[in-house]
């Protein structure tokens, strides 16, 4: 089967109410970092992610049916996620967000921005 | 499904069988013990001889029999999507129609790789007979009734389905890559059976 691979980038403003908000750190020492999730067997691997701001995180669904990423509170939403389709953030700001498969609600995930 | 579980039943029946025959002797019950061994012997023949009108799936009537049984649920939940207004219901319908849609899509995507024609046999015939008598008394019930019964029939469903492609297809199975597709299809079908659990608690209790 064609496997359609879809990138899509969302830079998105993540500021849950119950955090502080700290702005990006432009002047970093370090670079960006890329981090891959990889949704396989109905679990989010690895199932917690630390990240700095302005990392991008990306989900790739390895499973066969398809899968979201939503993050609780319906702050982030990603779109529905074929097999061996992705999807990224890159997160902005501090916060930690808990996030889980719309469609398996038992597929949970965390993602630790500090 | 019938056939499917006959199957089943053989082979457990057989290696139950065979383990009993494999054990050791006691002087003093030897009489017994010969006794017992004889009605084995009588057993595994009889066996044996059922097996062989219930001759082994390959692998084109297992991929038909799993499409098939695939093709099913996914006519349940449509059924549930036309005549439930229960969220529960409507939720497990519309991930039976999502996650099996995907699952035999990757089948038929197989199939034309290996350029196979999966296999009609009495096993397909009879799980779609049986299903067709399932949808006729679900179109009969609304409302609550069809909601239980509904998910009464999924978790059933697919822990029949779930037990035979673990213990009867997977290891029947050939070739690697349809081998690979089942296992992969068991992951899902096991999620599902999970999901049907929770949604007969929650309806039951409504």
């Amino acid at each position: 089967m064609l496997m359609l691979r879809t990138f899509m980038t969302l830079v998105l403003m993540l500021t849950p109410h119950w955090e502080v908000a700290s702005s990006a750190l432009p002047g970093a020492a370090s670079q960006p970092r890329h981090h891959v999730v990889e949704i396989q067997a109905f679990q989010f691997q690895p199932q917690r992610t630390v990240v700095l701001p302005g990392d991008t995180i990306q989900w790739i669904n390895r499973d066969i049916v398809p899968h979201t990423v939503t993050a609780n509170g319906g702050t982030w939403e990603s779109q529905t996620l074929g097999e061996g389709q992705s999807w990224e953030v890159i997160v902005e700001n501090n916060g930690v967000y808990s996030y889980f498969c719309e469609f398996h609600p038992n597929m949970t995930g965390v993602l630790a921005a500090h | 499904m019938k056939t499917i579980t006959q199957s089943l039943a053989y082979l457990t029946l057989a290696s139950a069988v065979l383990v009993g025959c494999m054990s050791t002797t006691n002087p003093a019950t030897a009489k017994y013990d010969g006794e017992k061994t004889a009605m084995m012997k009588k057993e595994v023949a009889m066996k044996n001889e059922a097996m062989k009108k219930e001759p082994q799936l390959n692998d084109l009537q297992i991929a038909h029999i799993a499409y098939t049984a695939g093709a099913i649920d996914i006519r349940y939940a449509h059924l549930a999507l036309a005549l439930s207004d229960n969220p529960e219901v409507q939720k497990f319908a519309e991930l039976m129609v999502r996650d099996h849609t995907a699952v035999n899509n990757k089948a038929l995507a197989l199939v034309k790789k290996l350029q196979i024609t999966p296999e009609d046999n009495p096993t397909s015939q009879q799980l779609n007979q049986q299903a067709e008598q399932i949808r006729e008394e679900l179109s009969q019930l609304r409302g609550e009734d069809f909601a239980k019964r509904y998910a009464a029939n999924e978790l059933g469903y697919h822990k029949t389905v779930n037990n035979v492609v673990e213990n009867t297809f997977i290891p029947t199975a050939q070739n690697p890559e349809l081998k690979a597709l089942l296992n992969a299809a068991l992951q899902t079908f096991k999620v599902h059976q999970g999901h049907a659990a929770e949604m007969n608690q929650k309806v039951m209790g409504s």
